[in-house]
């Protein structure tokens, strides 16, 4: 038996046959440019900043986003507000998106819901320096993709309400410690260090 | 006729034939690309022009204008010669494939056939055979190793499967009786019960099996592309060309496949002769082209299926298996002509 | 027309021959012999031996000059003067006695003149193949047969040859 398959060839001629019908499957891929697929909810494109409703900044210029970003690619100037000595926000913002590996701890660092990433996945360029942004870029960005940084933010449960009107959002964002009045500055326990963790400390130390 | 219309409408046939040729061969590389992407659920070329169809313009007119690089250390007259070597054997090889039968037409006759030459085979087989120079020169005056090891490579597989060629269409010979094509091809007119066409294929399917691999192999197509294997040897023989000469040589591959489709289709099906005497009304260039155009859908179609066998799997099954084969089949028919002649 | 087809072939023809020994480029010597291999089919179409033309361009430079090619690029010969030098009066030996006999045969006045049953005329009538192959597979089946068998010895030959260190093995075995 296996001579005469060998001879006809008759796994080969199976091999044609399951070619030849795939020709007249459906095809899967789409004409890319024309055609796109839908970006899901939480997709880490582009960043972007973002303003309240009345125009106001969100971004306090606290660095948290900095600190929290793993290639180093952020960088923060903070800054009083003009007239008033109590209020910061960032004089510039630079963003290398060169660098970015967009993983989006930056977003859930921000305390203020200030960061948000959009659908945008396009982001070639013909000339390098297009690709470090500065602060008034990434606010054109959040003002063009307003809709995909809130969609962002809701995705990753990190919208306080402030985006969308809705209760029990925003138990993944990262929230400042509420200040003790009666000590001044914040407990240990309420950055989650209990009083056990930092006997410990004390006495590697 | 006077020998002044003679060279009007040979030059005429010529201008036709390769215009015809050519027009093929653009239209092959688009082909291929849209039935290899259909096997594999896709669409392939769809921007140039309705469903990509200006596609080979496209790639021709940017080749046309791309850099020419020779590479340092070049031999750079055969450097430069190597792809015209390669090319030229390609194309004058339709100057003996009959794609009609005679005819007349604005009362000068023309025969159908560039050149009738009674030893037209055995002429294709020897332009066929110079194509090799082409790949070995240009794999060796590249002055690079996957090019030279490229030439090399197409050198020992050409050399062995043109033998195994050969072979197989002695079979088709000694039923015809003649070395000229439009002889074989007249040769296989009419049919048997009135419904089976007198092709070769029926008297000879080994031997057309056998062409068919060894074709395959000689015009460096998948799974023999050992030559341009881009998995191990980037593009083999032509690794470092580009534009122009490299385009040179995607011309050359795309025109043996058609001479060689051609010639199985004459050699084996029945050439510009109808199936079916009820069919032929049909003019018989539409005829061969039909059965060309099957034939190369074919190698595109085994391109979209098999994966690439190795070297030395190549070299066994050329002399261990499709020589031995083709020579029995040899015998046989030799033995049943004389049987039947007797 | 034919006169002026046959000094240009005969012209390229020795041209190229003198080039195949003198070019110092190894590649360019078999590139040279294959030239002249392909003028030489054009002088056989000249003589209405077209079959003879195509072999001697599928077999010579088709195979033959291939493999030349193949071995001389596997080999990687460089430009320089070969041995030729030492061998020179054995080539002139050669080529002296070849010349004499050329020159003696053409004085003997038989040269070109075709005799026999095949004239130019029948061979025209019967095509230049048939009459080959008529001639080789009748008449000088024997001589034919001989010559094969002589290509079979020399296959043998080399396979021993570069096959030896397995044969011995096997012997010893």
């Amino acid at each position: 038996m296996g001579l005469i398959r060998n001879i006809f060839m008759t796994e080969l001629l199976m091999g044609l046959k399951i070619v030849f019908m795939q020709m007249f499957k459906p095809t899967i891929t789409l004409q890319y440019p024309h055609v796109k697929h839908p970006i899901p909810d939480g997709y880490r494109g582009l960043m972007s900043l973002l303003r309240y409703e009345d125009g106001t900044e969100r971004c306090v210029g606290c660095s948290l986003c900095e600190a929290a970003c793993p290639s180093n690619c952020i960088k923060v100037v903070s800054d009083e507000v003009p007239g008033q000595p109590l209020v910061r926000y960032a004089r510039e913002y630079y963003l290398d998106i060169t660098r970015c590996i967009f993983c989006g701890f930056c977003t859930e660092a921000c305390p203020v819901d200030a960061l948000a990433m959009t659908k945008v996945y396009e982001a070639a360029v013909y000339d390098r320096r297009d690709l470090m942004f500065d602060k008034a870029k990434l606010y054109e960005l959040g003002e063009r993709y307003l809709e995909d940084g809130k969609a962002y933010l809701t995705h990753h449960r990190m919208d306080d309400g402030t985006l969308h009107p809705v209760e029990g959002l925003g138990d993944n964002r990262y929230h400042f410690p509420a200040v003790d009045a009666e000590h001044g500055g914040v407990q240990p326990e309420q950055i989650g260090l209990t009083a056990e963790a930092l006997e410990v400390e004390e006495t590697t130390r | 006729m006077e020998i002044g219309s003679m060279v009007a409408v040979t030059l005429v046939q010529i201008a036709v034939v390769m215009g015809v040729v050519l027009l093929t061969v653009a239209y092959m590389t688009y082909a291929e690309r849209k039935v290899l992407s259909f096997m594999q659920d896709r669409l392939g070329p769809m921007e140039v022009g309705p469903w990509g169809l200006l596609q080979p313009i496209a790639d021709g007119l940017k080749l046309f204008f791309k850099e020419d690089i020779i590479p340092s250390g070049a031999n750079k007259i055969i450097f430069a010669v190597a792809p015209i070597i390669c090319l030229v054997p390609a194309l004058i090889g339709f100057a003996v494939i009959p794609y009609n039968g005679s005819f007349t037409l604005f009362g000068l006759e023309g025969g159908g056939v560039i050149s009738d030459l009674n030893v037209g085979l055995l002429y294709i087989f020897a332009v066929a055979g110079m194509g090799a120079y082409g790949v070995i020169l240009g794999g060796w005056a590249s002055n690079s190793k996957y090019a030279f090891l490229g030439g090399l490579r197409s050198a020992a597989q050409i050399i062995s499967y043109e033998l195994a060629m050969g072979f197989s269409i002695v079979g088709v010979l000694l039923l015809s009786g003649s070395l000229s094509l439009v002889t074989v091809t007249e040769a296989q007119a009419g049919t048997w019960f009135g419904f089976i066409p007198q092709w070769n294929i029926f008297l000879q399917p080994v031997a057309f099996v056998a062409y068919v691999i060894a074709a395959v192999a000689e015009t460096n197509r998948l799974p023999f592309d050992m030559p341009e294997a881009e998995s191990e040897l980037v593009a083999g023989f032509f690794t470092e060309y580009s534009g122009m000469r490299f385009s040179l040589f995607f011309l050359a591959e795309y025109g043996n496949m058609i001479l060689v489709s051609c010639l199985a289709s004459i050699l084996f099906l029945g050439g510009y002769k109808a199936p079916l005497p009820i069919l032929e009304f049909i003019p018989g260039f539409v005829w061969l082209a039909l059965k060309t155009w099957a034939l190369l859908f074919f190698f595109i179609w085994i391109r979209g299926t098999y994966p690439r066998v190795r070297f030395d799997q190549l070299m066994k099954f050329g002399w261990k298996v499709l020589i031995p084969v083709t020579l029995a089949n040899l015998l046989v028919t030799a033995l049943g002509v004389y049987i039947y002649n007797n | 027309m034919i006169e002026a087809l046959f000094i240009y072939l005969a012209t390229v023809c020795v041209i190229c021959a003198v080039l195949t020994v003198s070019l110092r480029q190894p590649v360019y010597n078999v590139l040279a012999l294959l030239t002249m291999f392909f003028h030489v089919a054009g002088l056989y179409v000249l003589l209405n031996a077209e079959f003879l033309a195509v072999v001697q361009i599928i077999v010579y430079a088709g195979a033959i000059l291939v493999l030349y090619l193949f071995v001389l690029m596997l080999l990687n010969v460089r430009t320089q003067s070969r041995h030729l030098h030492r061998q020179w009066p054995f080539a002139v030996l050669i080529l002296g006695s070849v010349t004499a006999m050329l020159v003696g045969a053409l004085q003997d006045g038989t040269w070109g003149v075709a005799s026999g049953e095949y004239t130019a005329a029948a061979i025209q009538e019967i095509g230049n193949t048939q009459a080959i192959g008529l001639r080789l597979y009748t008449d000088y089946l024997l001589p034919f047969e001989v010559a094969s068998l002589v290509l079979l010895v020399a296959m043998i030959g080399a396979i021993v040859l570069t096959k030896k260190g397995l044969i011995d093995d096997h012997i010893k075995e």
